[in-house]
């Protein structure tokens, strides 16, 4: 798998690229971390060259909602469709993430919920306690 | 008609793997080569490939207590309208089927991590079986590889969709259920409850048509459960079945409910 960081003004994008297994989602979760870590508090993951994500990926997304959250951040996803859509939808991950079709449109959202001070890491808001 | 047994294996492939999270690659090589030699749909590959996944990581982190090298072995199989990986390894006993896996729900701080695997498993596959035997567990995933075939009268032959979630058996009955299949639909799902499913969610969105035989073998069914203090429940009825039942008078002698989640809650005994 191949993760490449775009930045977007306050924005940083990570685009995927290949499988999220049990092989790669550890790799994708010390990345993803480091980048909340070291204050990059608004972030896109971007899935639209991911075609195969396992329970292991949605683990890693899990964890790096959650230290998001923690960090007063904000994480918005794109770019889901086909089979990883159909497992967002069996996880019942759908309701826990800000999710927009396009990278351009999470970036916005991301963006836009700063600038306004609202939590973008939930489009119902359930997500925080 | 088509057989609503599965044919005679007509292909199949097989590796052992050591219990290291490095090799379910090769898992993954092994189907997507099967899966291109057999011409099998992107659905078909893609559940198998995430439930294959799910199973071997599950076997190398939790199977085993020592540090030895573990051998894990997976058979792939292509019957006539189903394929099929048996995985077999020498850990402790665990079986998949009796383990809870309930649907994920909750705001983000009140999901937890695990179960999610076992979850997906149920939910793309057709059907799991597990035995336990002297060389270890063998878990068999069985994923249907072809929608309603059809026949030369131009009519969708009788298929059986089985799967397990939450401990209902979900069946599936699509295309005819007619005095011609009556008795093997019987025949399965009395094997069925022979074997332990006492709730049992009977899923008949891709039925066309049932005819007073298919009727009296679901009241069967229904009494059998029954007897065994378990219930049945069906959904997924549409307009033209249901007018069938209520043409027959059927209508009141199931529980027939609106959606899924009804129907699991009835079963289940959450409702009335």
């Amino acid at each position: 798998m191949e993760i490449t960081e775009f930045k977007s003004g306050t924005v940083t994008a990570v685009a995927l690229k290949g499988r999220v297994d049990s092989s790669t989602a550890g790799t994708l979760k010390d990345r993803l971390s480091k980048l909340i870590e070291s204050g990059l508090a608004q972030l896109v993951i971007d899935f639209r060259d991911v075609a195969y994500i396992s329970s292991a990926g949605f683990r890693t997304l899990l964890i790096v909602a959650k230290q998001s959250a923690d960090a007063h951040g904000r994480l918005a996803l794109c770019g889901i469709a086909g089979e990883v859509k159909r497992l967002f939808d069996i996880a019942a991950f759908t309701d826990l993430f800000l999710i927009l079709p396009s990278r351009e449109e999470a970036i916005a959202a991301i963006a836009q919920a700063g600038a306004s001070g609202k939590s973008g890491a939930s489009a119902s808001g359930k997500s925080r306690t | 008609m088509a057989p609503l047994r599965t044919s005679p294996v007509m292909h199949s492939a097989e590796i052992r793997i050591a219990n290291q999270l490095a090799e379910i690659g090769k898992v993954a090589d092994l189907l997507d080569a099967f899966g291109r030699r057999h011409a099998l749909s992107e659905r078909v590959r893609h559940d198998m490939s995430i439930a294959l996944e799910e199973v071997v990581s599950n076997i190398i982190h939790h199977a085993y207590r020592d540090n030895a090298s573990h051998s894990i072995s997976v058979c792939l199989r292509l019957a006539a309208d189903e394929l099929q990986a048996e995985i077999v390894d020498d850990g402790t006993a665990f079986d998949p089927l009796v383990h809870d896996a309930p649907k994920p729900s909750g705001s983000l701080n009140e999901r937890t991590p695990g179960g999610l695997g076992l979850h997906f498993v149920k939910s793309l596959m057709d059907n799991v079986r597990y035995f336990r035997a002297e060389d270890g567990n063998h878990l068999t995933l069985v994923k249907r590889t072809a929608g309603p075939a059809v026949s030369a009268g131009g009519r969708s032959a009788t298929q059986l969709s089985e799967t397990i979630e939450n401990g209902v058996t979900i069946i599936g009955i699509s295309g005819r259920f007619d005095s011609t299949v009556a008795r093997e639909v019987r025949e399965r799902l009395s094997q069925l409850i022979g074997s332990g499913a006492h709730r049992m969610l009977l899923d008949l969105h891709g039925l066309e048509y049932i005819s007073s035989a298919g009727f009296w073998s679901l009241l069967a069914i229904g009494r059998e459960i029954e007897t065994r203090q378990g219930r049945l429940a069906l959904y997924g009825v549409g307009d033209e079945v249901k007018r069938l039942f209520d043409l027959g008078g059927f209508t009141g002698l199931f529980r027939i409910c609106p959606t899924r989640e009804f129907g699991l809650d009835a079963v289940r005994g959450s409702a009335s």
